[in-house]
């Protein structure tokens, strides 16, 4: 057995060699919740799998969208999440559910949203 | 040595470098996961770092060095984002500093599988040979003493 394959998966990111495993799923955008607001950044291998894609996609690299408390992320920031994986991404929400949509993860606590669905 | 003497040593390395080049300093008094604060006085920029120091050993493919970054730490998303300075103790100095963000590092871990998981960490080895610095076999040449985004600021 080769060595890569005994590495375990580690939490919140899939490790390349399961790469192919995950294509059919959603992209993932990973969050960091702080104290002032939230930051979003596509997760490394769904950036692979969006420029393999769209070669020409042009988006930016990471989204900090301030908060007052934490409490209020969920109903401030959830109507804009459409609008934030189109700025990371770069293509149109259409073209992000025929990749097979988007997940909002946060590697801190395991909370998962689900913000387009795959079509 | 103790490993607390280690990492203190290898925070104030790091700390001095910045200091050197014009850029204030400061150790948060409650640990959030930041080592060290690194500011820019005139313009307010903050950065986050994160020291890890490793006594280096000679082994068959070159001077070794390991780092233990926590999952988290590796995962989290911030603003600003985390820097990783590790710094390489060797024959009784300090002969090299790995600077790297979070996401390059997340990234090439992430797409590459370097590191090795150790449950809720991940040991990434440094062999650095013939001018040559590896981790896995991904080159971290790119990574090592980069102090490119913190260039020499001129006090009056």
């Amino acid at each position: 057995m080769p060595t890569a394959a005994r590495k375990p998966a580690l939490r919140g990111h899939t490790p390349a060699r399961a790469a192919a495993r995950a294509e059919q799923g959603p992209l993932i955008v990973n969050i960091g919740r702080q104290g002032d607001g939230c930051t979003y950044r596509l997760d490394p291998l769904s950036k692979h799998r969006l420029k393999a894609a769209h070669r020409r996609a042009r988006a930016v690299p990471t989204v900090f969208i301030g908060y007052t408390t934490r409490e209020e992320f969920e109903a401030l920031q959830g109507p804009m999440w459409v609008q934030i994986v189109q700025m990371l991404t770069g293509v149109t929400a259409e073209q992000l559910s025929a990749l097979g949509g988007v997940e909002l993860h946060d590697p801190d606590n395991g909370l998962r949203r689900q913000v387009l669905s795959g079509s | 040595m103790n490993k607390n003497y280690t990492g203190k040593s290898g925070q104030l390395a790091v700390m001095a470098e910045f200091l050197i080049r014009g850029y204030n300093v400061a150790m948060p008094e409650v640990d959030e996961g930041d080592d060290v604060f690194v500011v820019h006085h005139h313009v307010g920029t903050l950065w986050r770092i994160q020291v890890k120091t490793a006594n280096a050993r000679r082994e068959r493919a070159g001077v070794t060095a390991r780092f233990n970054v926590t999952t988290a730490q590796l995962l989290q998303e911030r603003t600003p984002d985390l820097m990783f300075v590790f710094v390489v103790r060797s024959a009784e100095r300090w002969s090299d500093f790995i600077v790297i963000s979070r996401a390059d590092l997340r990234e090439l871990q992430a797409e590459f599988t370097i590191g090795k998981v150790l449950g809720a960490s991940i040991l990434f080895g440094l062999v650095f040979s013939r001018g040559t610095v590896r981790c896995g076999k991904q080159s971290f040449r790119r990574f090592r003493n980069a102090w490119a985004a913190w260039p020499a600021l001129v006090h009056a």
